[in-house]
């Protein structure tokens, strides 16, 4: 067997732009056959590159394998090594994690001074030390803890070592900043160290200076935004977040990135002024990537909701005129522009979905699975302006074989309404087994009937209709579906998410998705958010539609109307 | 399922699928806060663009430029860009009707008043008119230059090259591009929405090409087709009484802006093209934004014209 290398890396871009894990995963599973049994040479460049693929989507533990593998067969370098502790973190094997490192701290310690590779990997790697300590910290999360303490503060040494030695490194003094604040907020003794606002202003100082000579990366950006939220000047942090997210380098990956930072690290939420303007942007432009996640808590929606309209005039007032170019006659860069601010409205008519999205279980500490709130006439003129929940039949059913929650026994809860108010539901008024449309269009009791009009009037709920079209596949630019529900049952939280339009034939519709499968009964939208479908199905292995051959990765959903055609037919009210 | 065709206008672009995007992301963005954007591809509406710009530019724009608003009212952009004024001294070459069609043309766009750059307008005509739009003079110049340019290399089907080794009869080769993308639509729903020097191609098509496939609708927006030198250009098939092409089977709508300069001030076409003598095109006056009311962007934002393609589809 032969690999040709500029083939593969293009294949398994090309599956990776399109969210195909199980079409990845094959190529490399045959990768790493090739590299155990042959002796040829395997460009290092090359298997950088694909490392370099998989972290970018995020599939770690994959790029752990394939890094396994290049490392056991001898094709290894600084970078190698590198990334493979990386994919190590990001799996959560920290004390393997650190064990790698410091071995290439070391190798690389003792020939930096002679080889440029070991020196930009030694650095690279003391900060991803500082990273695995980082990590630690967060994931304990007590302060109080000696291991705690001891963690944040090898973290700081970690970075502030490089930062310290050379202050053009800017990730390792952003995160000595970061890591500096944290700990003084969570009483940790910081004596030792030097005045995080201090260091916060010389990073500046440095990426300004970069900016003007047009020398400033896009991380330079996230990095000054980072530092002004230690300086707290929000508006200025928002101007670089927003000049960020503009850059065409700048994905979900890193986006998602910026957004755990500031919300582990920077502890920012929508209860400060500064998380108040910045991560509704974040989260705002994030969605919007392809490939895009949030996972936002229902109060911190509502709290976003509550703040929109004093957000939208706070907004307004920052915008700037991005084409106008600066002195140099270069465009303006750091700027909050009306790309952000239409990026922004977008997101906020997203987040107002999310009120009509239901958690459905049988008790309130563990969801089931997601449902959603529509005027009866949106699926049925008969129905008039009843309030009725739609989700599947295999999440709710009276019948034993669907393995289903009776609708006697389900309790639903709107979380981005009022996670406190519970409804019970009175019969189940038209279904579709699990194997035909799988769907379920529920009827309220009388009593929950009316406390969930008063409660959707009161918090000004926009119900969404069944949207007549259905977008266009196979034509560039490709269409974007989203997804709203309660990922794995979990409650509290609702994930936002970005797929990619794989086939439709009435009335499938398929989709993938770059991180965990919906929830079954997720409402389905288009990229303007009007309702196309009922999310039923995600496999490994789906048969294609429309007489295509083979099997593929998918999510299906159920087109909408489908579900009215129906519902319309067979009803009888 | 619908499908629209789109053919742009005046002047260079960015290359074809870049410039569909730029057509779509404006039609779907709530540029004015309406909450009226149309997107196309959500509502299962295919789309396609006739692409002529490299039958008379060298190159595809880098940037898209000319098709943003704020770009194009940014006058040190466009300052730096002096060099991409149209050569014009194919105009001394020309004789008998063609020049007087040509100089009667470039004075209804005021074009020789232009062309001096110590010229200060004065008050009265179109030209009062022009100077009505807040764009610097150089800038209008440019426009009208591109404007005369590509109708007159259309019309008269010359004979050019935009670049090393390739040379085209203008009008030939357009028309067979247009041809080639209207016969790939297999709907029936067939709109053509057109912009500019776009509106006179697709007229010329459906009206004066005998194998030009029909259409359900026809949108035309900021058009110089109700400007009388241009519909000279277009005889004998055109008619005053009877100019509605046949071939578009349904309704043709006409979008325009009183202070667009390349419909000559005067967009209400309906006279002009009228259906067995009887006036049938719809008409809108769309007061459209910014400096430069020619912008197709900035008309694909308009609520009036939005109102009018969700009837089309």
């Amino acid at each position: 067997m032969e690999i040709d290398t500029q083939t593969f890396i293009r294949n398994l871009d090309s599956k990776l732009k399109i969210f195909d894990k199980a079409g990845a995963t094959a190529l490399c599973q045959e990768l790493i056959v090739f590299l155990f049994a042959s002796s040829e040479v395997f460009p290092l460049n090359d298997a950088r590159k694909i490392l370099q693929l998989l972290r970018r989507k995020r599939m770690f533990a994959l790029m752990s394998k394939v890094a396994d593998a290049c490392i056991n067969t001898g094709r290894t370098s600084y970078a190698i090594r590198k990334l493979y502790s990386q994919s190590l973190i990001d799996t959560g094997h920290l004390v393997a994690a650190k064990a790698v490192l410091h071995e290439l701290i070391s190798d690389t310690e003792q020939v930096r001074l002679n080889d440029k590779d070991a020196l930009v990997e030694n650095i690279e790697a003391k900060g991803l030390l500082g990273r695995v300590y980082k990590q630690l910290y967060v994931t304990v999360g007590n302060s109080n803890n000696t291991h705690s303490i001891k963690s944040i503060k090898d973290a700081i040494t970690c970075y502030l070592d490089v930062y310290t030695s050379d202050n053009t490194h800017l990730w390792h003094g952003i995160n000595a900043v970061a890591l500096i604040n944290r700990a003084k907020i969570d009483g940790v003794d910081v004596s030792g160290y030097p005045d995080h606002h201090s260091l916060a202003e010389a990073i500046l100082l440095v990426i300004e200076e970069k900016r003007l000579e047009q020398q400033a990366f896009y991380w330079d950006f996230a990095t000054a935004s980072e530092a002004c939220i230690a300086l707290n000047r929000p508006g200025d942090a928002l101007e670089w977040l927003s000049g960020y997210a503009r850059m065409p380098e700048c994905d979900a990956f890193e986006l998602g990135s910026t957004l755990r930072q500031f919300e582990e690290i920077w502890q920012l939420g929508m209860n400060k002024e500064i998380g108040n303007l910045l991560l509704p942007i974040l989260r705002a432009e994030l969605l919007q990537k392809e490939g895009g996640a949030v996972i936002i808590d229902g109060e911190a929606l509502m709290q976003q909701k509550k703040n929109e309209s004093s957000a939208t005039e706070g907004y307004k007032k920052l915008i700037k005129d991005t084409s106008i170019p600066d002195e140099n006659g270069k465009r303006l860069e750091k700027v909050f522009g009306d790309d952000s601010f239409k990026t922004y409205k977008w997101y906020m008519k997203g987040a107002d979905r999310c009120a009509a999205v239901a958690r459905i279980g049988i008790d309130s500490a563990k969801g089931f699975g997601t449902g959603f709130l529509m005027r009866g006439r949106g699926l049925c003129d008969a129905l008039g302006e009843e309030l009725i929940l739609v989700t599947n039949a295999h999440v709710i059913s009276g019948d034993p074989q669907e393995k289903a929650i009776h609708p006697n026994e389900a309790l639903i809860i709107f979380e981005a309404l009022d996670r406190d108010a519970e409804f019970r539901l009175s019969e189940i008024i038209w279904s579709s087994s699990s194997s035909d449309l799988d769907a379920a269009i529920c009827r309220f009791s009388k009593e929950d009937q009316a406390k969930l009009e008063k409660l959707t009037e009161e918090k000004k709920v926009k119900l969404f209709p069944a949207f007549e079209h259905l977008p266009i596949v196979d034509e560039p630019p490709s269409q974007r579906i989203y997804l709203i529900g309660h990922p794995n049952g979990g409650t509290l939280q609702l994930s936002f998410q970005d797929n990619v339009l794989l086939d439709i034939e009435i009335p499938f519709i398929h989709y993938r998705t770059p991180t965990e499968g919906g929830s079954s009964g997720s409402p389905v939208f288009n990229q303007q958010w009007d309702l196309i479908g009922l999310h039923h199905a995600g496999d490994e292995k789906m048969p294609r539609l429309n007489g295509k051959q083979g099997l593929y990765e998918a999510n299906e959903g159920i087109w909408i109307q489908s579900v009215r055609q129906k519902m319309c037919q067979q009803i009888t009210i | 399922m619908p499908h629209i065709t789109f053919i742009h206008g005046i002047a260079n672009k960015p290359p074809a699928d870049k410039l569909k995007k730029i057509w779509l992301d404006a039609l779907a963005s709530d540029q004015l806060g309406n909450e009226d954007g149309i997107d196309l591809g959500a509502r299962g509406v295919t789309t396609s663009m006739i692409y002529w710009a490299d039958v008379l530019y060298e190159n595809s724009e880098n940037a898209d430029v000319f098709e943003h608003a704020t770009d194009l009212e940014s006058t040190p952009i466009l300052a730096q860009r002096a060099d991409k004024d149209p050569d014009m001294s194919w105009r001394e070459k020309l004789t008998g009707e063609e020049k007087e069609v040509i100089d009667s043309l470039a004075a209804k766009l005021s074009f020789d008043v232009l062309v001096d750059d110590t010229f200060t307008p004065p008050t009265s005509g179109s030209t009062r008119n022009l100077e009505r739009i807040p764009l610097p003079w150089f800038i209008k110049r440019r426009m009208m230059k591109w404007l005369l340019k590509d109708v007159h290399h259309y019309l008269y089907n010359v004979e050019f090259s935009p670049r090393q080794g390739i040379t085209y009869k203008v009008q030939d080769e357009i028309r067979s591009r247009v041809l080639a993308k209207l016969n790939e639509v297999e709907t029936d729903k067939h709109v053509v929405i057109s912009h500019s020097m776009g509106t006179v191609i697709m007229y010329d098509c459906l009206k004066r090409v005998n194998a030009c496939p029909s259409i359900e609708s026809l949108m035309t927006v900021g058009s110089p087709l109700g400007i009388d030198e241009v519909q000279d250009m277009l005889q004998p098939e055109w008619t005053r009484g009877n100019g509605f092409p046949e071939k578009v089977e349904n309704t043709w709508v006409n979008i325009f802006d009183m202070l667009d300069p390349v419909t000559g001030f005067d967009g209400n076409i309906a006279n002009d093209f009228r259906k067995n003598e009887k006036e049938v095109i719809d008409v809108i006056n769309e007061q459209n934004f910014g400096a430069w009311r020619h912008n197709i962007t900035n008309y694909l934002s308009e609520p009036k014209l939005r109102a009018a393609l969700l009837k089309l589809i």
